[in-house]
């Protein structure tokens, strides 16, 4: 029987991943909420009063996210208003049931809960996109309509900051991924804590420093029920590369995930994208035309896809943007919400949360 | 969690040949070897071997060159390139840009003994026939007169002044004082690159060429990566970047960085050199045994399947800007240094804390954010082993206490 490296005292259950120094079980929570604590704190995240939206999906990451924020505003008393915002994508049999633990968090935290789904916002759910378009690029959907959403939820919520559950493991892996398929702009932004332009709501990652594991050792031992939501549409290849290099890493050296983090960091820009100032090239020039969501063409990047959908050629919308951009004027499909009309809206009323 | 963006696999082009058949470039002769998406024919792929080369040594001030030289294929071609480039014009007998070249070769033999016996004693005939000056000196001369920094525990470091034991058994003991592969492959290639520097400036040279292609450098921005040695990223894959040891201004320069480890294997091939195997700490040991070795199977591996790997990788990694630091350098790899780090903050030490006192070191301030995790897994071994390990300390005891004085307690 080992004893905890750090309380001295208590049985050591666990090994903390990035040392592999034997802990017991509450000096292992400890250490991690006292990490995420500091990471806030010496970033500067919030100031008191915030009105802070938790990203969650029901799986592990914002689950212990959920749990943690709660416990860390309570015993450092924050003073931040939380929320949890769900994103509902579509996709039969990965999200129907990962919903239900995002309910069984909101009635635990006692924190009001908003679930938007792809079908509302933008009249497709990702089943449907997957039957029109096959599994090729389905991703890129996705992604831009996630984005998206996520922004849309926090007006509707009416906070002004959002966090995710994204880990030291996405990140590393992000880093690694944006180095070998050449997105020096992606690569340059993936380790920033925080990121946020003039018109979308700032963005935090409090989790930047713990290991997966350790989010999965926390849960296990809280008892928090998740679901995976390892998605059932396949990720990219390159992710797939990136991750299984990571892997092999991480058995040379337990401390290549910060490692990774910690180098990633050097490649930052010191360059702030603003409006209307060129930067590497992109010009964010204002607003989408039909949706008034922050853009750099007359059309958002979700609208362009929209437009691909609706008219029943997908490939159109990620192949050929331009072209679609020059032809928007003349074809009519149902508009999205509009983005400067929910914050008009957010302004008179207050959200309505199911 | 998947925030997954656009795919953005590299697809290979189409074939580049506006002859079926025959040599990209001249159009004329029957191709010897296919390349970056061509053929060419033997000549034509040596004339922009020879081209790409001179083009960067054409963007480098003149001056006194050490060229670095390990006898491995990379090094063998950047020599050949090199007196190929001093060769006077018969046309214009115009007198060499670099009239001045020393190669200096250093050896690991002690440390690495799988390495050819007969290396030095080939290295210096092949170097003299080029009528260049050579130098051989062994990467334990490097123990000689420093001080030593010995591991304490994982938050101090202590200076020893005391030299009784020889350099062979100070660089033997450091080496196998840290028990990752890893760590010892990156003492060794911090310990390789003083030395040469070292050699720089004893024979008043203010150019070092280094013979990494750009298949190493792809290589390097990962594995650097991987150890947390970003930081230095951006200098270490540049053209030229310039150090200051001591008061000396040195160039460091890489004008193969442009060229692939495919490529180099064919101009050897083509030149008949003989390159020496190029035996290292990982010789003979499976592919996950250390780090830089892992990642070099895997980037090759990948470049296989997809042959614009190398290129978009190094591409990336050339955008980065080395970023303004503080003057503070690393003391074991002479890395920038933070004054004290956030990242150790967030992780719970107290480093504002730590202060120095008898020759006591908080390694939050003389150690980069890297040689702290070798510091770390130096004492792991300490404490297995029970003995004492030891770093080469390469700045004086005067400079590193300037360095932290704001920290003393006098
Ligand atoms: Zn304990
Ligand atoms: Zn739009
Ligand atoms: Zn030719
Ligand atoms: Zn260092």
């Amino acid at each position: 029987m080992k004893n905890c490296s750090i309380c001295k005292t208590a049985r050591a259950l666990v090994k903390i991943p990035s040392t592999l120094e034997p802990s017991c079980k509450e000096c292992f929570f400890l250490q991690l909420e006292t990490k995420v604590h500091n990471t806030i704190t010496l970033n500067k995240l919030f100031k008191r009063g915030d009105k802070v939206a938790i990203a969650v999906s029901g799986g592990k990451d914002s689950t212990v996210l959920a749990h943690v924020m709660t416990t860390l505003n309570k015993r450092y008393d924050y003073g931040l208003d939380l929320f949890l915002l769900s994103i509902d994508e579509g996709i039969t049999g990965y999200r129907d049931d990962s919903l239900l633990t995002v309910q069984r968090n909101r009635e635990e935290y006692g924190i009001p809960l908003k679930i938007l789904s792809y079908q509302d916002l933008y009249g497709w759910t990702m089943d449907k996109i997957v039957a029109q378009i096959g599994l090729k690029n389905n991703c890129t959907f996705c992604g831009v309509f996630r984005r998206q959403a996520l922004d849309r939820g926090a007006l509707l919520l009416n906070v002004n900051h959002i966090v995710t559950g994204h880990n030291a493991d996405d990140i590393a892996e992000t880093v690694l991924m944006n180095i070998m398929r050449g997105d020096f702009s992606r690569l340059s932004r993936c380790t920033q804590i925080q990121t946020a332009t003039d018109q979308t709501i700032p963005r935090s990652k409090p989790f930047k420093y713990i290991y997966e594991k350790e989010i999965v050792m926390y849960a296990y031992f809280k008892k928090l029920d998740y679901f995976s939501t390892e998605c059932i549409y396949s990720p990219n290849a390159y992710r797939g590369y990136a991750r299984t290099f990571l892997k092999d890493l991480e058995r040379i050296s337990t401390t290549s995930i910060l490692d990774i983090i910690q180098s990633g960091e050097s490649y930052q820009s010191n360059v702030e994208v603003k409006l209307n100032q060129e930067v590497e090239g992109k010009v964010i020039v204002g607003n989408c035309e039909r949706c008034g969501y922050m853009s750099s063409n007359k059309l958002c990047k979700a609208c362009v896809l929209l437009e691909g959908l609706n008219r029943g050629l997908p490939k159109l919308g990620i192949a050929n943007e331009s072209k679609i951009r020059k032809q928007h004027g003349e074809i009519k499909t149902p508009a999205i919400q509009n983005f400067k009309q929910l914050s008009i809206d957010r302004e008179i009323k207050s959200p309505s949360l199911n | 969690m998947c925030d997954v963006q656009e795919e953005m696999i590299p697809k290979p082009k189409n074939n580049r040949s506006l002859k079926e058949g025959f040599c990209y470039k001249c159009k004329t002769e029957k191709p010897d070897l296919h390349v970056r998406n061509s053929d060419f024919c033997k000549s034509c792929f040596i004339d922009s071997t020879i081209h790409r080369f001179r083009n960067n040594l054409m963007k480098i001030q003149k001056g006194n060159v050490l060229l670095a030289l390990s006898g491995g294929p990379s090094s063998m071609c950047l020599l050949d390139l090199m007196s190929n480039f001093n060769s006077v014009d018969p046309v214009n007998k115009r007198q060499p840009k670099y009239p001045n070249v020393h190669v200096c070769h250093v050896d690991v033999s002690l440390a690495v003994p799988q390495i050819e016996t007969d290396i030095v004693d080939k290295l210096k005939a092949d170097v003299e026939r080029r009528n260049f000056a050579f130098s051989s000196v062994k990467v334990q001369e490097l123990f000689g007169n420093s001080t030593t920094v010995i591991a304490k525990d994982d938050k101090t470091i202590l200076l020893d002044v005391s030299e009784d034991a020889s350099p062979e058994s100070r660089l033997i003991k450091s080496l196998d004082s840290v028990s990752s592969l890893s760590s010892r492959e990156d003492l060794l290639n911090i310990y390789i690159k003083k030395s040469i520097i070292n050699q720089a400036i004893a024979k008043d040279c203010n150019i070092i060429l280094f013979g990494d292609n750009s298949t190493l450098l792809a290589i390097k921005t990962i594995a650097l990566s991987a150890k947390g040695r970003g930081v230095v990223l951006a200098d270490e894959i540049a053209l030229e970047h310039i150090i200051t040891p001591g008061d000396k201004n040195i160039s460091v320069v890489k004008p193969l960085r442009d060229i692939l480890g495919k490529e180099v294997a064919f101009y050897n091939q083509f030149k008949d050199l003989k390159p020496f195997n190029n035996a290292n700490l990982t010789t003979g040991l499976k592919k996950d045994c250390s780090i830089d070795r892992m990642t070099s199977d895997f980037i090759i591996g990948l470049d296989e399947e997809f042959p614009s790997t190398v290129s978009t990788i190094t591409r990336t990694a050339f955008k980065i800007k080395a970023k303004e630091h503080s003057n503070l350098a690393c003391s074991l790899c002479d890395a920038p240094l933070d004054e004290v780090s956030k990242f150790a903050e967030i992780m719970g030490e107290e480093v504002k804390k730590q202060t120095w006192k008898d020759g006591e070191l908080p390694i939050n301030h003389v150690l980069c954010y890297a040689c702290r995790n070798i510091s770390r897994d130096l004492k792991k071994t300490l404490e297995k082993k029970s003995l004492s390990g030891s770093l080469p300390g390469f700045v004086s005891r005067a400079a590193m206490k300037e360095q932290i004085q704001d920290y003393l307690i006098e």
